[in-house]
């Protein structure tokens, strides 16, 4: 696979991208929990367990086979006694992704020529994801919206410019959130739904500009209730449904495993900036179909909404869970005890058991890209 | 578990990996590891083989029984309530009986391939209509196809 070099610049980037792919609150709350679970005995992290965190009342279910349950009502099943629970203490406060990070940046030597270029980076993963940044984005987003010839065609250009730089380069470089690009991909793709009227199309995406919004997943809120409102549900579901596809066509593409020819070594980090990317179209359709299960419909209606809602984010958790685990794979340590794992499984002659293992860690946890694989059965080395 | 069984079961499986969701309970929030999507695997192969055994009977002329999609959707249904729990599985045993059976109504109903493979589509259709009352209806086709070319592989096996 190439020579994977464990540097700062790599572990830094593991970090930003787990920080910015959702909601900034959301990672540090995903790291603090990581951090927690991993301190306890190594028997009670093994699957099988009922857990509970400290701060949180939801219990976790987790059977031996590793499938498990998420139960945000705490209630025990019957059969299942208050002392089966696993409690996780709070322990011993982890240290923040933002000030791993801002550590990181503090410990690069200062010169001349990056003294601005590190100033600007503290500043910037300072700011990303607070209610100041956020506002001042859909601020930028909904002026050069209001900015655009009064025409749909170029309104959608615009729109198209703003959702590739805004998935491609703000999230990438860690100035925007999996929420903030979100936002503004609802606002283009139901555009695009609409162009088929071009004076409705205008006149949403005019009141999507004007409207005063504290964040561009807020623009995107107020459009799906405008858009509602003027009977236009089937167009909101049709963009919600595009989008979702492109999500699911960025994972197909990211776990492919692509990298520039003759740098194998660039593989993961492109492999989870790929799984990064398609975090804001799950996002949005997570987003989009629970503000639409709240809306005034029959309950089948609702149930189709709830469903669809529920799905884009079982999705998500997956492709976050994978930058999580990224976080801590960062020296490739557990590759390696996987590859450990496996190769002590083949030693048995259980081929389709190791193959499952594999399959497992592939294809449904996106640890790694598909050509990891020989990499896990112990066929080619990672570096 | 045969080995053929096994192979067909597992790319079933791998077929509902990346849509799983669809097929646990509405309301609930699960992650599922490839132990249960085995399973899942066993459960819709199953269901395959009892509809081949079902339609190919029909096309014999013996007397239809409780139509498929109303056969299939009152399994599916009681199915989805614990899809991705293991204690819902269809025991190995079972899925290898029902195997036998439909390889046996197939070989004995002497009809040519296409013939099957017409009955196999509709077993798949009706699959497709059940499992997207509650999922999403493309990756209930997809899946469904696969469970049928899945399926057909192992009962043309289980029949020679």
């Amino acid at each position: 696979m190439g020579a994977y070099e464990s540097s700062p610049a790599h572990k830094y980037q593991a970090l930003l991208r787990l920080y910015v792919a959702t909601a900034t609150e959301e990672a540090e709350l995903s790291w603090k929990r990581h951090i927690q679970f991993e301190k306890l005995p190594a028997d009670l992290q093994t699957p099988g367990h009922w857990y509970r965190f400290a701060d949180s009342n939801d219990l976790i279910e987790v059977t031996v086979d590793r499938s498990g349950q998420w139960h945000p009502d705490g209630v025990l099943p019957a059969d299942v006694g208050p002392k089966m629970v696993v409690e996780i203490p709070a322990g011993t406060p982890a240290v923040s992704l933002l000030d791993q990070m801002l550590g990181m940046l503090n410990a690069i030597p200062v010169i001349a020529d990056n003294k601005a270029k590190v100033e600007e980076l503290k500043s910037q993963v300072a700011d990303v994801g607070s209610e100041e940044w956020a506002s001042w984005l859909a601020q930028g987003f909904q002026q050069g919206l209001a900015e655009v010839p009064d025409v749909a065609e170029e309104k959608l250009r615009f729109l198209r410019q703003s959702s590739q730089r805004m998935v491609s380069t703000e999230l990438l470089e860690g100035r925007a959130t999996g929420y903030d690009v979100a936002g503004v991909l609802i606002v283009a793709a139901i555009a695009e739904e609409l162009m088929g009227n071009e004076a409705v199309c205008r006149t949403v995406l005019a009141k999507a500009a004007a409207r005063k919004a504290r964040a561009p997943a807020e623009v995107a809120a107020l459009m799906i209730d405008d858009c509602w409102y003027r009977g236009l549900g089937d167009r909101i579901t049709a963009a919600l449904d595009t989008l979702r596809q492109r999500g699911e066509q960025v994972v197909e593409e990211t776990r492919k495993g692509a990298y520039p020819e003759g740098h194998p070594e660039m593989m993961l980090d492109i492999y989870y900036g790929g799984i990064l990317q398609a975090i804001p179209y799950l996002l949005a359709t997570n987003a989009g179909y629970t503000k639409l299960s709240h809306a005034p419909v029959g309950p089948e209606q609702r149930a189709r909404y709830a469903k669809k809602a529920n799905t884009s984010e079982e999705k998500l958790v997956r492709l976050r869970t994978a930058l999580l685990y990224a976080v801590s794979d960062v020296d490739l340590s557990r590759l390696y005890d996987k590859q450990a794992c496996i190769a002590a499984v083949l030693r048995t002659g259980d081929e389709d058991r190791a193959e499952a293992l594999v399959h497992e860690i592939i294809d449904l946890e996106y640890f790694y890209p598909s050509p990891f694989r020989s990499v896990l059965l112990g066929e080619s080395s990672p570096q | 578990m045969t080995n053929d069984l096994e192979r067909a079961r597992s790319a079933i499986a791998r077929e509902i990996g990346p849509d799983v969701a669809e097929f646990t309970p509405a309301g609930e929030k699960h992650f599922v590891a490839e132990a249960a999507l085995l399973a899942m695997g066993g459960v819709f192969l199953y269901a395959f083989f009892k509809g081949m055994v079902e339609k190919t009977g029909e096309s014999l002329g013996k007397k239809a029984g409780e139509p498929l999609g109303n056969a299939l959707g009152s399994f599916f249904g009681g199915v989805f309530k614990g899809l991705g729990k293991r204690d819902n599985a269809v025991p190995d045993a079972e899925v290898e009986s029902a195997r036998a059976e439909a390889a046996q109504a197939v070989k004995k109903s002497a009809l040519t391939e296409e013939q099957i493979n017409q009955i196999a589509q509709a077993v798949a259709l009706s699959m497709a209509t059940v499992l997207s009352q509650e999922a999403d209806a493309g990756v209930s086709s997809r899946v469904a196809q696969r469970v049928k070319s899945e399926g057909l592989k192992v009962i043309a096996d289980g029949g020679r």
